[in-house]
């Protein structure tokens, strides 16, 4: 009888939570075409910069310097100068990234083995490509240094740097992207739903009818909370089918995967068991859970690098269950870890959930 | 049209919005929270990247390697495992971003005058922070002295507009177009899709107020809140991050006027495709707040992007207010640098407003 009365329940959850085809079709989208748009687009490789030059100097040196800045695909050469004036307006009008300027008498002072120094100019506009861009002139320059001073008999002498980059040799933004969206879309139904789906009863004044029937606070929450946590784990499904197809392999334990999904997602549910207790009407819940949502989303690390986040925020992090979940899947996904590794994650994920889950069910039978 | 009519409906809709004391809170200070948020944990610059150290040689040359890294902002000390394995664990758990392993023999083959190779392994997870990483090991590899005689070229890197790559000074006047698109669209689709949902739209139906009336009665207020969350976030981005302004305040400001009058008719426009406010939420989400987060050039730059979703962030009025608030504060660009922007800004707004009239389909009950 219980079980049949909890079943009702559910049944009546999802059904009122999927009669809405808008609804249903956001659902999807969110976890489908958002996901691949944001995989596909925000790969985000800075290449093809274009250089200006400037060199006062044309020895066989400073035209060697420019082919090595030029030799990866990171910088083209624009266009030359013969002055830093005409250079700065070609910048200001946004149509140079970067210029280089090789002062007189560059080659002479290399051969001598003096000191030589070399202008360069980026465009900081957007302080996301002009670090990456310092940080490649700055590695130009060093090689280019090496090659010239030791010359091609010396060549083998020295530090030989062997840089490998793990998980992710060709260095794209595109596997990371896609689990951070997995997670994000996931996280906001999460609230979202079982916020939206409690308040409605509210503020429709429907919750008197409930508690009218035999139906006893625990069987409305579990009631409640269920059907927005089978559709999250539901939708993993269509993203990993959607990356599949995109060839954006994810290959790491589909149980681990739905385990730790589970356990982020009751974090998630309990904030927006939260949210719907203290608020009355759906706006208020809405507006409450986006307040919650986003400083979530964006500390999370899938925007920006938390080691680069100050001190108090870094500390902040760590209470965000988005950063441990992005942390575990990225670990299982790309760097393909078990349990072994990922057990640091998985505990502090566990220990924020449990606590959060087990206060959302205390203030909602408070408030029942 | 009635003036009268269309004022004492904007009334109520004022009313309507302070008597939601919750509403109005979150209304003025979600700005003011995402702005320092953003303003403090938004940085690309990479530093203090955990480094673990394995250095089989313990030579005078190996410490002096190593003390270059961490001698950098870019780097912070992570431990000195005796093992491979232990510094390849700490890649795969997260705690290192960056293992530099140091073969026995190191310090003895570089005074031979020998190659001494030296393994650097970058986490590749976040590409970014992985390719400036691996560039500045290999400069600082490269620099290495190496018991020959070597004067470095010296790159003296400057960089324009934004001299101490301080990301804050650029995330905030694009967060400025960010936070002006998440905010009045949800208020404004929320309040119409309420009325939907409770019915009380059916009493506008029935009432003698017009399309029109009802359209500007229902901006009106919205985009007062607009501008006070404009006014908001600018105070707080010159007063408080001392965001340097190479601009006109006075030019912002107006622009950042139609830009409010254009993302509250967005929300508007979201409000007459959808029936409930979690369908409005939603739609606001992904056709307001993720696009600007993400395909406005505010992080991810647009060039950066195939050219179909180039094509995609055209049609998202924020990446036109990021070129001009970044143009402005930035550069100190005025109108004759930006006008295409405005210009389209102008247009788009024109046309969400007259498509929003349109779609408002006014029952006769």
């Amino acid at each position: 009888m219980v079980r049949g009365r909890l079943y009702g329940l559910i049944a009546k959850e999802f059904a009122q939570m999927l009669r809405d085809p808008v609804v249903l079709f956001l659902i999807f989208w969110l976890t489908t075409v958002e996901v691949v748009m944001c995989t596909m687009a925000l790969g985000f490789d800075v290449k093809d910069l274009k250089l200006g030059v400037i060199d006062h100097d044309r020895s066989a040196a400073s035209r060697a310097l420019v082919r090595e800045l030029t030799s990866a695909d990171t910088f083209v050469l624009h266009d030359e100068f013969t002055s830093m004036r005409q250079a700065e307006s070609q910048l200001q009008r946004g149509a140079l990234d970067a210029v280089v300027e090789v002062p007189p008498n560059f080659g002479a002072r290399i051969a001598a083995g003096r000191r030589a120094s070399v202008g360069v100019v980026v465009d900081g506009s957007n302080a996301n490509v002009a670090s990456r861009a310092r940080a490649y002139v700055v590695e130009m320059t060093a090689s280019f240094t090496r090659e010239q001073l030791m010359g091609s008999m010396a060549m083998r002498a020295g530090v030989q740097p062997v840089v490998r980059v793990w998980y992710n040799p060709d260095l794209t933004n595109t596997r990371f992207m896609a689990l951070g969206m997995l997670a994000q879309a996931g996280f906001m139904l999460a609230v979202i739903l079982p916020a939206a789906g409690m308040v409605r009863e509210k503020q429709n004044g429907t919750l008197e009818q409930i508690r009218v029937t035999p139906i006893r606070a625990h069987e409305l929450f579990i009631g409640k909370v269920t059907p927005p946590i089978v559709i999250c784990l539901g939708s993993l499904f269509p993203t990993l089918l959607v990356l599949r197809l995109l060839g954006v392999p994810m290959n790491g334990s589909l149980t681990t995967l739905v385990g730790l999904d589970l356990l982020f997602l009751l974090s998630a549910v309990s904030i927006g068991v939260f949210v719907a207790t203290i608020t009355t009407t759906l706006q208020q819940a809405m507006l409450t859970s986006f307040f919650g949502l986003f400083p979530l989303l964006f500390l999370s690390g899938s925007i920006a690098p938390i080691e680069s986040m100050p001190a108090w925020l870094q500390l902040g992090t760590e209470i965000s269950p988005l950063r441990h979940f992005i942390e575990s899947i990225s670990g299982l996904f790309l760097k393909g870890a078990g349990m072994g590794e990922l057990w640091p994650h998985a505990a502090a994920l566990a220990a924020i959930s449990a606590p959060m889950f087990l206060t959302s069910w205390l203030l909602f039978r408070r408030q029942w | 049209m009635k003036l009268s009519r269309m004022l004492a409906f904007a009334h109520k809709e004022v009313l309507e919005i302070v008597r939601d004391p919750i509403t109005v809170w979150i209304a003025l200070f979600m700005p003011l929270v995402m702005l320092f948020l953003f303003g403090y944990a938004l940085s690309f610059d990479v530093e203090n990247a955990p480094l673990v150290i394995v250095d089989h040689d313990k030579s005078a040359a190996s410490r002096s390697l190593s003390n270059q890294f961490l001698n950098t902002r870019y780097f912070r000390f992570a431990g000195a495992p005796e093992d491979e394995r232990v510094a390849e664990h700490a890649l795969m758990q997260g705690r290192a971003r960056a293992v530099l392993s140091i073969p026995p023999g190191f310090g003895r083959r570089l005074s031979r005058g020998e190659a001494a190779p030296v393994e650097f392994l970058v986490d590749g997870t976040y590409a970014s922070t992985a390719s400036i990483l691996s560039a500045y090991g290999r400069a600082i590899m490269y620099a290495f002295p190496s018991g020959t005689l070597l004067t470095p070229v010296q790159p003296e890197v400057r960089v324009w507009y934004n001299p101490q790559l301080r990301s804050r000074d650029f995330i905030v006047p694009g967060l400025f177009a960010v936070i002006l698109m998440a905010f009045p669209p949800l208020l404004t689709a929320l309040a119409v899709a309420r009325e939907k949902e409770l019915g009380a739209i059916a009493q506008i139906y029935a009432s003698p107020l017009t399309k029109f009336e009802f359209i500007v009665g229902k901006l009106l207020p919205y985009v007062a809140i607009a501008a006070l969350q404009l006014a908001i976030v600018l105070a707080a981005g010159f007063l408080w991050f001392k965001t340097p302004m190479h601009g006109s305040l006075a030019l912002l400001a107006a622009l950042g006027l139609v830009y409010v009058l254009c993302t509250v008719s967005i929300g508007l426009l979201v409000s007459t495709l959808v029936r409930t406010q979690v369908a409005a939420m939603l739609v606001t989400l992904i056709v307001t707040l993720m696009p600007s987060f993400l395909f406005s050039g505010f992080v991810y730059p647009v060039f950066t992007m195939p050219e179909f979703f180039q094509g995609y962030s055209a049609r998202i009025p924020t990446m036109y207010f990021v070129n001009i608030s970044r143009g402005i504060v930035m550069r100190g660009a005025g109108l004759a640098e930006l006008w295409v922007n405005v210009a389209v800004l102008v247009v788009y707004t024109a046309v969400v407003l007259a498509l929003a009239t349109w779609l408002f389909k006014k029952r006769i009950a």
